[in-house]
Formats: structure tokens, C-alpha cells, sequence
């Protein structure tokens, strides 16, 4: 299965951009009181990135993976999403554009728990109705054995450790091949063993279906296995650094 | 849709007590109504049909005037040479039976005590055809015509410490005024299970009681019956076009019961007071149920969003979980009313501690039967869900409005 999207996505040697923000503000309103979040922000995320954003707590980093992710509107500026203008969807349509594009993996796994690991996995591929039971399950069960969780497939997320679940909670973001994949401090709820494996486990997955990720993260090490970091400082971008020697632009 | 609907029912048992709450709630309250009207309705139409089948039968015919002023029982309006209206009566298909009677108020003495009671001079053999009196003497005999003999309630007797054979005497008005008495002998006693004409009735013959009431060949009224009680409308209508309604008044039971159906209809108004107490109940346990839901599952909210959730699917989805919970309800709690209602049917439910307090007059037996109607029982299932439904709509849509990153901020 891995296999097969790694073909589609071989004959698709071009680097495109996938995520553009020109000029993009944040504020926050709540009665009297303005919270400027993101000031000025242009920023450009093309096919198969690798990005880690970093700051330090209250810099922008939560809000600016949500207005990525087209979980919100920004105040001010534009947000380009596969050449989508944010701007003038509704909620429905921006509801669609998430489940097409956008893959979340969450700092606190956020696994429905009704649902077992596998119908976790199976959920996003149900809301886009593209997809038959059986081609369901041939991909469910390739990829749950990729990660390693083939014997965990049936368990409720309470019947899992915090990596197992988080790991689950990649595979849910991953399955429906969306082109960007946003986590908000994914491993800040794991030791730093299970949380170096998601990463690896995120990167080869990045490697393997030119699928972007970007992440928010406080942890040094986190950051380094990045290949793209953008460091965040009262609202604004004030670094953006190619940590990737090896890969051309 | 497949989703939306595995979601919500693994929901349910999510937070197994509150739901049980709920759900009982919901089928208590349903249970508690389907049985509460089975008993009212049961009520409602064996009083009727004790009335019915002891004092005005399917119909009546009167003197035109009559009816205005049926409760003095007056005797200014009467109906003379009814021999010939009875066998015009008996040869109509529609008339099973027809008995006349004078009715006339009266007072019982036995020279100490004495009580304000209604006489109903009664063609024995008539009257036996069509109330079936001779069969409800439990003591003593029947009456025969040109006897001086009153047949009187058993519970009456009892009052005045009398016994078959005891003298008795009748103190009434003619029908010109004059004071009159007779003295009588008790031929025996009678109990038709309605209290009405077992508490305030003596029956004596026709012809005796014309001859006191000077009333000679005259009668106030002749009650029959028809095919059934449903064919009553009819008959009435028949006869109105059969007869001169200048000289008759012809009524149906439902007039002539219109007094109980008004006490019934007064009844259902305070019904209408549980039902909206039992609703409210309901409604108040699903609501709270609900928004407890949705702001426990605040996060998972946003997750759903996220996912590609639309608005809608949150709120179909939080309202098919209140619709679950309506729906068991309402089936288990009519699954369980409509048990003891129809227990309550066939075995009917002993009332006479109600009627030793107060009720001793309502046309009513010792035991109540209930009355159930299946088709009413999907309805009170309908209603069931109805009610979940839309309690649950104001929770869910709390949950729908809810932003993703404000829901996925909850922790
Ligand atoms: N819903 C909100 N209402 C008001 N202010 C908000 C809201 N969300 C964030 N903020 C403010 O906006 C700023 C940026 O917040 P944000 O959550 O993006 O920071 P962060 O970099 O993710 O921080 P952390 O590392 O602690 O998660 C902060 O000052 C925060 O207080
Ligand atoms: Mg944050």
C-alpha cells in the first residue's frame, strides 16, 4: 500500500507550493481586550517539507498551526491552501478543505474513544466517501502493520499506552493522504524515547509519500530533526532556517 | 450516515448511569402516562356504560320540554297514551328494547327517619327486558303490576336497618301538587353496581305509581335500546325524523350523559397538567444529559472538526444520541406501561377504598378496568422520541456553534 502512494507520488517530481500566507495577522478579541497573536507573517510551504516551529510559550505557535490548518480565519492577510483562498469559505467548506488536505495529530493524541485504533483510522476515509471496505481495510491493516500496532488494531484507545495512541493518531492523519500533516507539540505528552520514535516514524512517513509536516515544539532535540526551522518571537517569524544540507530546494 | 449512527449509539453507554438515568426518566415517564390514561379512559367509558346499561339506555323519549328540566324530574310534562308510542317504538328494526317509566321525586319514611330519594314507577315486565332488574334482586322478589311493593337499594335498606317484607312509606307530590303517601311493603332489594340508582333509587309499578301520582295512562319517559351504543346517534336521528319533535324530545345517551362527559373532559384538563408535568420531566433530564455531554466532549468535539466534521454532523450527531435515549425509553417504558395497563384491563384495579372516601355516587363499580388501544401505544413510542429529539436540539446546537480551536482549547 505504502508502496502505491509512494509511486503516485513519484511521478510527482515537481515541488509545488502547498500552504502560502502573505501578510497574515491575528488578534484576539474577547470584549475590551485585543491579544495580538501573529503579526506579519508571510510564509511559503511546498510538497514534502519537514518544518518544526518553535518559540516560546505564548509566541503563536498553537495559532498559527490553526490558521494553517484552516481551523480559523486570520484577522487580517490572506491564507492560500492549495491555491484556496481561506478567506471566503463558509465552515462547511472549510470543513471539507481539513478533511481533503489537512491531516491534526494533537499534543493529547485526541482518539475519539468509542471508536478502536482501527475505526479511529478508518473515520476520515468514511467522511470522504471515496473509498470501498474492502480498499478500506487493505489499507488500514498495510499501514497499522507499517507502524508496528497490527496487534493493537481492535483495542479502544484506553487500551493503549500514550505512543501507541499517538502513533495510531498519525496513522489517522496520514491515511487519507492529505498534502500537509499539522501537529501541535506532538510529543509533549511522551518520553522523549517514544516521542524520538514517533518522529522517526512521522519523518520516514514524510520521506516516503512527500506528504508535508509541520510541528510545533519547546524540545531542543525535537527541533533538530527538523529540516526547516522557523522560530516564532511575539507574534512574528524571526527565524526561518535550512537545516537540511542534504536536500536540494 | 452508518458513521453518525454507530457514533451516537456508542455514546449512550459512554457514561452507562447518567444514561440509564435518563432512559429511565424517559420510560417512567411514558409508562406512567399510557397507564394513567389506559385507567382514565377505562373509567371514563364503564361509567358511561353502567349508565347506560342501568338508567338511560341508548336513547330516550320525552315529552317535548322535557329535558330542560330533567332535574327537578317534573311531572307537567308527560306523555299520555304511550301504549301505542311503546309498540310503535318495539316495531322499528333499530329498537331492541324499550321500557317506560314514571320518575318522580320522593320522600322514603318509616315514620323516624326519613331520605329525599327519586321513585321510578316501572312496567315490571319492560323493565326486566330491558335493565334486566329482576336479575340484580339479591334479596326478596321481583315486583309484579298492582302490587303496593317497592324494590329498594340494598346499601338504602341497610341505612334504614329495613328487611324484606318491612312496611315503608312513600310521601310525593301529585302531578297537580297535592301531598300524598302510600304505605308500601318492601318486596326486595336490589344492587345494579351503580351507585347513582343503588343509593338514590326505589322502583314501584306503573300502574300503582300513576294511580298516586294521579297520572293515570301518563309517563315521563321511555328509554330503549338499539343495536349499540355506537348506532345511538342515529336512532336519535331516526326518531326525530320518525316523530313529531313538537311532541317528543328524543335524546341519545350522549345527552343524557353529557353531565359525566363534562365532569370527564374537566378530568382531562387536569391529565393535561401530568402529561405536561411528566414532558417537562422528560425533557429537563434529556437536556441536561446532553449539554453535560457536550461540554464533557468539548475537545473531541474539535477533534471531530478537524476531521473534516461538518456543523450539521455534530448536531446529528448529538441529537441522535437524545434521540436513542427517547427511543429506548419510549419503547421499554410503553413496552412496560402497556403491561400493567392491559393487566389493569383484564384484572382491572380495586377502587373501593376511593369510593368509601367521597365517591360513594360516581357511576362507577369497585374495580376500574382499564382501556388500552395498541395503536396509542406507537404514539406514546413517537412521543417518546419526539420529546428527546427536541430537547436535545438546544445541546447539540450548543456543541454545532462551538469554533474548532475554542473546542479543541478545552481540555
Ligand atoms: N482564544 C484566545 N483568546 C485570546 N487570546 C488567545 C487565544 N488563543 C491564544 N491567545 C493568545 O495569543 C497568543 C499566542 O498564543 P498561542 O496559543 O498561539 O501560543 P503558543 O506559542 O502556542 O504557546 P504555547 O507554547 O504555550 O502553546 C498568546 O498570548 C495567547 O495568550
Ligand atoms: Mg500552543
Amino acid at each position: 500500500m505504502a508502496e502505491g502512494i509512494f509511486l503516485i507520488l513519484k511521478n510527482y517530481e515537481l515541488i509545488m507550493e502547498i500552504i502560502r500566507l502573505e501578510k497574515v495577522e491575528k488578534i484576539y478579541r474577547s470584549g475590551k481586550t485585543e491579544q495580538k497573536a501573529l503579526e506579519g507573517i508571510d510564509l511559503s510551504i511546498t510538497t514534502g517539507e519537514f518544518i518544526s516551529i518553535a518559540g516560546p510559550s505564548g509566541s503563536g505557535k498553537t495559532t498559527l498551526l490553526n490558521l494553517i490548518g484552516c481551523l480559523d480565519k486570520p484577522t487580517a492577510g490572506e491564507v492560500i491552501v492549495d491555491e484556496v483562498r481561506v478567506k471566503n469559505l463558509d465552515h462547511n467548506q472549510l470543513a471539507d478543505l481539513r478533511s481533503q488536505k489537512i491531516g491534526f495529530i494533537f499534543q493529547t493524541f485526541n482518539l475519539i474513544p468509542v471508536l478502536t485504533a482501527y475505526e479511529n483510522v478508518e473515520f476520515p476515509l468514511l467522511l470522504r466517501h471515496n473509498t470501498n471496505a474492502e480498499e478500506r481495510n487493505k489499507m488500514i491493516t498495510g499501514i497499522f502493520a507499517e507502524v508496528g500496532l497490527a496487534e493493537y488494531m481492535h483495542r479502544r484507545p484506553t487500551e493503549l499506552s500514550g505512543g501507541q495512541q499517538q502513533r495510531v493518531a498519525v496513522v489517522r492523519a496520514l491515511i487519507k493522504k492529505p498534502k500537509l500533516i499539522l501537529a501541535d507539540e506532538p510529543t509533549a505528552n511522551l518520553d522523549s524515547g517514544t516521542g524520538k520514535a514517533i518522529l522517526q516514524i512521522m519523518k520516514e512517513l514524510n520521506k516516503k509519500n512527500n506528504i508535508s509536516f509541520v510541528f510545533s515544539t519547546h524540545d531542543r532535540m525535537v527541533m533538530d530533526f527538523a529540516s526547516r526551522l522557523i522560530i516564532l518571537k511575539d507574534g512574528k517569524i524571526i527565524k526561518d532556517i535550512n537545516q537540511d544540507n542534504s536536500r536540494k530546494n | 450516515m452508518l458513521l453518525l449512527l454507530k457514533l451516537a449509539f456508542r455514546n449512550i453507554f459512554r457514561n452507562f448511569r447518567r444514561s440509564l438515568l435518563t432512559f429511565l426518566s424517559i420510560s417512567i415517564g411514558i409508562g406512567l402516562s399510557i397507564i394513567i390514561v389506559g385507567i382514565l379512559i377505562g373509567t371514563e367509558k364503564q361509567s358511561i356504560r353502567l349508565l347506560v346499561s342501568t338508567r338511560i339506555g341508548h336513547a330516550q323519549v320525552y315529552a317535548a320540554g322535557y329535558v330542560e328540566e330533567e332535574l327537578t324530574l317534573p311531572l307537567d310534562y308527560t306523555i299520555s297514551g304511550y301504549e301505542a308510542l311503546v309498540d310503535e317504538l318495539l316495531t322499528i328494526p333499530a329498537v331492541q328494547t324499550a321500557a317506560e317509566r314514571i320518575l318522580f321525586p320522593a320522600t322514603l319514611t318509616d315514620g323516624i327517619d326519613e331520605l329525599r330519594i327519586t321513585g321510578a314507577g316501572i312496567d315490571a315486565i319492560r323493565e326486566n327486558v330491558t335493565f334486566h332488574l329482576a336479575d340484580r334482586i339479591v334479596d326478596g322478589t321481583y315486583i309484579a303490576p298492582g302490587e303496593e311493593k317497592i324494590l329498594l337499594g340494598d346499601v338504602v335498606a341497610e341505612l334504614f336497618g329495613k328487611r324484606v317484607g318491612d312496611p315503608m312509606t312513600i310521601i310525593a307530590r301529585t302531578k297537580y301538587g297535592a301531598i300524598t303517601a302510600l304505605d308500601v311493603e318492601i318486596a326486595g332489594l336490589f344492587n345494579v353496581g351503580n351507585p347513582e340508582i343503588d343509593n338514590n333509587y326505589f322502583f314501584l309499578p306503573l300502574d300503582i305509581a300513576q294511580k298516586i301520582l294521579e297520572m293515570e295512562n301518563e309517563i315521563t319517559e321511555v328509554t330503549l335500546f338499539g343495536n349499540s351504543m355506537d348506532e345511538a346517534d342515529a336512532l336519535e336521528t331516526y326518531l326525530n325524523g320518525r316523530f313529531d319533535t313538537n311532541i317528543y324530545d328524543i335524546v341519545s345517551w350522549k345527552y343524557s350523559s353529557k353531565d359525566l362527559l363534562k365532569l370527564y373532559s374537566m378530568k382531562s384538563k387536569g391529565t393535561q397538567v401530568i402529561y405536561l408535568i411528566l414532558f417537562i420531566m422528560i425533557s429537563a433530564s434529556i437536556m441536561n444529559t446532553m449539554l453535560m455531554s457536550v461540554y464533557e466532549r468539548t475537545r473531541e468535539i474539535g477533534t471531530l472538526m478537524s476531521l473534516g466534521f461538518r456543523r450539521r454532523n455534530i448536531l446529528s450527531l448529538f441529537a441522535l444520541e437524545g434521540g436513542f435515549l427517547g427511543a429506548f425509553g419510549g419503547v421499554i417504558g410503553t413496552i412496560i406501561g402497556g403491561a400493567i395497563t392491559y393487566y389493569l384491563k383484564i384484572y382491572g384495579l380495586n377502587i373501593e377504598f376511593m369510593i368509601k372516601s367521597g365517591f360513594e355516587n360516581f357511576p362507577i363499580g369497585s374495580r376500574i378496568y382499564a382501556e388500552i388501544n395498541p395503536a396509542s401505544l406507537f404514539y406514546f413510542i413517537l412521543i417518546g422520541v419526539s420529546i428527546a429529539l427536541l430537547s436535545a436540539v438546544y445541546p447539540s446546537w450548543k456543541g454545532a456553534r462551538m469554533e474548532p480551536t475554542e473546542a479543541l482549547r478545552a481540555v
